[in-house]
């Protein structure tokens, strides 16, 4: 009790109500009327500090969610869930910045969305220096995998799934070949940063996303929970326990100074 | 611009009629989405904060009434 009364000065020691008689003074007296102006600007004080409901510890892991569509260049309409690239950047610029965070974990549960977008989350992850792990969960499809496999260590959930497709485009296509061309690039950035981010091959990537006879609707393939680490696309099948623990074995070696593989 | 999702982009580009006032917030160096009830007060629907003490505050639980400055 006497910590705290040291450490917040400010608010009412006792914890009592505006106008409730301090112990040990009388009510109606001359100190009572005195101290008046001050005790309101104590009440005032705690009102605009609000209350402390919860312990407030640091957090040396951040946590990065991945969720629904995301979105790029495009504000995409309201019902879609969105993860927007100007929150996630500067969140992850704000994480490698502060000495305080020495973890970022990824939580990923989205169907993919905008390729520049996408693949800037995903530059951006792999190339920061502090720890980081992904976790798939639900659904990593479509652009969401190469973000899933750009952090230093990926997990993937029992029950969760990858889809691995072609690359679209949408929107007005002017009939030319070099559209064809254009998108055939676009389509080789995500397939050559997956395969050099995680074990797979890029014939290995390429050959589940242009297999058919997998998908009711469309060519490519769908990996689950362990069939995405057999083929070298995640590292580990585990959940939120286990991605923790592997941020934070990979934070006590940074600490130390060793060098994180 | 190129989607790569398997949300069918007809699905996904389709713009709904109606759709809530919502703004981005920040509160107390907590960002997020606000849905706008009336001047100056909304519900949160989402954090963007990637600090995982903020979504154990009671006060920034999806759903809490907030005072947003006008």
């Amino acid at each position: 009790m006497n910590d705290k009364t040291e450490l917040t000065p400010q608010t009412n020691p006792a914890g009592q109500p505006p106008g409730t008689p301090v112990p040990g003074q009388q009510p109606g007296t001359e100190p009572q009327k005195k101290e008046d102006p001050k005790k309101k600007g104590i009440v005032d004080a705690i009102q605009q500090l609000g209350q402390t409901n919860i312990p407030q510890m640091q957090s040396n892991v951040h946590c990065l969610s991945v969720i629904g569509q995301v979105e790029g260049h495009l504000v995409m309409p309201a019902q879609n869930k969105t993860t927007k690239y100007e929150h996630v950047i500067p969140q992850i610029v704000a994480a490698e910045q502060n000495p305080n965070i020495e973890g970022v974990v990824i939580i990923l549960n989205t169907v993919g969305g905008d390729v520049e977008a996408g693949l800037a989350i995903a530059e951006m992850i792999s190339s920061m220096s502090k720890p980081t792990v992904s976790l798939v969960l639900g659904g990593g499809h479509s652009i969401g995998v190469p973000i899933a496999v750009s952090a230093d260590m990926s997990f993937i959930a029992e029950t969760a799934t990858m889809t691995i497709h072609p690359v679209r485009l949408t929107g007005m296509v002017v009939g030319v070949p070099q559209t064809f061309e254009y998108m055939e690039k676009m389509q080789d950035r995500v397939i050559r940063f997956v395969a050099q981010h995680s074990n797979i091959s890029e014939e290995q990537f390429r050959e589940l996303m242009f297999r058919t006879g997998e998908l009711a609707r469309d060519i490519g393939t769908n990996v689950i929970g362990s069939d995405a680490v057999n083929y070298g696309l995640i590292d580990r099948v585990g959940g939120l326990g286990d991605a923790l623990a592997e941020l934070n074995r990979r934070i006590e070696l940074n600490r130390q100074g060793g060098v994180v593989q | 611009m190129i989607h790569y999702s398997v949300i069918p982009a007809e699905f996904a580009w389709v713009d709904p009629s109606q759709e809530p006032e919502t703004r981005e917030v920040e509160v107390e160096g907590v960002s997020m989405l606000v849905e706008m009830t009336g001047s100056g007060e909304g519900r949160i629907v989402r954090l963007f904060s990637t600090d995982p003490r903020h979504y154990l505050d009671s006060r920034y639980q999806p759903g809490a009434r907030i005072h947003v400055q006008p």
